[in-house]
């Protein structure tokens, strides 16, 4: 029989534990809730050690510690050094944050802004795009949940999931953005010392000298720094997380909840901090082979890995650091995802003048629904982790020149900004089924470059930046 | 003729109740399979399944690859993780491989399962290189362009500001 790293009833403790936790101070939290703007964007008043924590933590996730290590499994030292170069996202974000806050001082979403910017059209293709790239991301999340538990502790994979699901759903349920972000810098604190603690524990257990060697004789292409298709891969990760950062909803909300002045230096530190983590996370994967660890599917190497390297100790560290992970990004994309629906499609589309209770009762009921839709969605494994994010690449890429030249250049229009988002998308989709995932968000964002170029060259008409400001339209209940 | 077919028919069941006795000693060796990907590998990097009929008979299943189909050249061995049977391996150069499968059943018992054939053909380099320099020319402009737009945009706001 397996000797897994952890009891299955400890696992399942551990769970219950941290679950009860979270939704008992996201509940605690929620209680200061007074108006939609207090659920959706914690009034709007969040200071420079939240906002950096949060916009860590949030962007440490199933990507960062699962997929990071499946990556420099598959593509070796390109696959590790590649992946931290999402960082790039987070710190080309933090100008335009400043440029968000300024030109949208009373928005809610990043739908918003396409929709005033650009027109009905525009934000037609964005909201389709959003909604895949959520619901890729958040099965991404749900299904990471199942993998770490089934991993560390063999529970089953389909209990696992729904355990996380439950857990985040509750507490962002009960305090909204607040207790997103509350419990998003606990969750950064745990993440930093507990992967500084695992780093250490590696290099000086194993050693990168036998890790070398082993990897020199046995599998001399992961260290190949010409390994053709991780040297594809490299720019098209990069696009990946410039694209999911640039339209997410979850960093434009956290954008205009913060304070004045605190956007940019958060994004910045929050990137700063972030570089470092895929590197460690995915060293361990490289220390797989010498280990004669060979797992059952390329998105469980890393925490089988570190449990087998750092014993049961150890293994309980990987397990909170992994949860603290999963639960930091999942409650950000159910809280920013449904702030979307309500805001974009409920509020603005349907019921223009819903009250502010009835938003707030809108939104509660999206998370909860989103919640339910997701875990229905995970429950086939469709797809490695890897090839499931990489697949929403093809979409998020093509709105990174839309949503740039949208926010600073007048010329590009909406009929253009449609197209770029909508062929960008196609070739990138192309260019995954064809040629492979790791090309998907390079074929999308070179694509949407172009349409765009054309766009800005064939356009004569200037956009007036004062149509952005819609002012405060929600009707509090007298 | 009639003595002929039923001679045939006699022969025909005996052969058949060997088998019936013979077959629970051969259930795991005769079943083990291994399953690989069957098209061109171009990322060094894949999955196989080891399967047989009664799963839970198999014990320390791993998974041997060598350079030729007699595995006498630089074989490798793979053991396949706790109870899983399927594994994914990595890091192959080009070049064809053969793999198979070795379980053992719960009385210590080894078996091996038939070979599958692998080729590993990774994208040429140049193709390669091509997507690199698209994307590092794509990136560059986009920041470039980024930081050239905010820095614009602070001056703008400075020059009104002072206005």
């Amino acid at each position: 029989m397996t000797e897994f790293a952890l009891e299955t009833s400890t696992g399942i403790t551990i769970i219950i534990l941290f679950g009860v936790f979270w939704v008992a101070f996201g509940y605690w939290l929620g209680r200061k809730n007074r108006t939609h703007e207090d659920f959706a964007l914690a009034g709007r008043n969040v200071g420079f050690a939240f906002a950096a924590a949060t916009a860590m933590a949030t962007w440490v996730t199933s990507n960062t510690t699962l997929v990071a290590p499946q990556l420099t499994y598959q593509f070796g030292i390109w696959g590790m050094i590649g992946y931290s170069f999402a960082a790039l996202g987070l710190i080309l974000f933090a100008p335009m944050a400043k440029r968000i806050k300024e030109l949208l001082p009373n928005g809610y979403t990043s739908g918003d802004f396409v929709r005033l910017r650009y027109g009905n059209l525009a934000w037609l293709v964005f909201i389709i795009i959003s909604v895949v790239y959520a619901f890729g991301w958040l099965i991404s999340l749900g299904m990471a949940g199942g993998i770490l538990l089934e991993s560390l502790s063999g529970l089953d994979y389909h209990i696992g999931m729904t355990t996380i699901l439950v857990i985040c759903v509750g507490y962002t349920l009960f305090g909204g953005m607040r207790a997103v972000i509350a419990t998003d810098f606990i969750q950064a604190l745990i993440i930093i010392v507990g992967v500084s603690f695992i780093a250490y524990w590696l290099i000086d257990n194993v050693g990168l000298e036998s890790i070398h060697s082993n990897l020199t004789s046995e599998h001399p292409k992961l260290l190949d720094l010409l390994f053709p298709a991780a040297v594809m891969f490299l720019f098209n990760n990069i696009f990946f997380g410039l694209g999911e950062i640039f339209h997410s909803n979850v960093w434009w909300s956290r954008a205009l909840s913060f304070k004045k002045g605190v956007a940019y230096k958060a994004y910045l530190t929050g990137g700063l901090l972030w570089l470092p983590i895929p590197i460690v996370t995915g060293f361990i994967a490289l220390a797989a082979p010498q280990l004669g660890i060979f797992p059952p599917s390329p998105d469980m190497i890393g925490p089988t890995v570190a449990a087998a390297v750092l014993g049961k100790v150890g293994a309980v560290i990987v397990f909170i650091v992994i949860f603290s992970a999963l639960a930091s990004s999942l409650d950000s994309l159910l809280a920013a995802t449904s702030d979307l629906v309500t805001q974009d499609i409920f509020h603005k589309k349907l019921k223009p003048k819903a009250s502010d209770k009835t938003l707030m009762r809108f939104n509660r009921s999206c998370i909860l629904g989103l919640g339910i839709m997701t875990w229905l969605l995970c429950l086939p494994r469709i797809a490695t982790l890897g090839a499931l994010l990489n697949f929403a690449g093809a979409f998020v890429a093509s709105t990174i020149w839309p949503i740039v030249l949208g926010l600073y250049q007048r010329r590009l229009t909406g009929s253009y900004a449609a197209c770029a988002m909508a062929f960008g998308t196609l070739f990138g989709m192309l260019g995954y089924f064809v040629i492979g995932f790791y090309v998907a968000a390079l074929v999308s964002c070179a694509v949407s470059g172009l349409i765009c170029l054309v766009g800005i060259m064939r356009s004569n008409k200037q956009f007036d930046w004062n149509q952005l400001d819609e002012g405060e339209q929600i009707h509090a209940d007298k | 003729m009639t003595t002929q077919k039923s001679c045939f028919n006699y022969r025909y069941i005996l052969l058949v109740l060997c088998m019936f006795f013979i077959l629970p000693t051969t259930t795991l060796a005769s079943s083990l399979t291994l399953s690989g990907p069957e098209a061109v590998i171009k990322e060094g990097y894949f999955t196989v399944s080891v399967r047989a009929n009664d799963m839970s008979e198999l014990n320390r299943v791993t998974i041997e690859v060598a350079s030729d189909s007699n595995f006498t050249e630089s074989t490798r061995q793979f053991p396949a993780l706790g109870d899983f049977k399927d594994i994914s391996l990595t890091g192959f150069s080009n070049g064809t491989y053969y793999l198979r499968a070795r379980a053992e059943d719960t009385d210590g018992q080894s078996y091996v399962s038939n070979t599958v054939e692998v080729t590993v053909k990774h994208y040429p380099l140049w193709q390669a290189l091509t997507l690199f320099f698209i994307g590092l020319v794509i990136f560059i402009t986009l920041v470039a362009t980024l930081l050239l737009l905010h820095r614009q945009w602070i001056h703008s706001k400075q020059h009104k500001h002072h206005d």
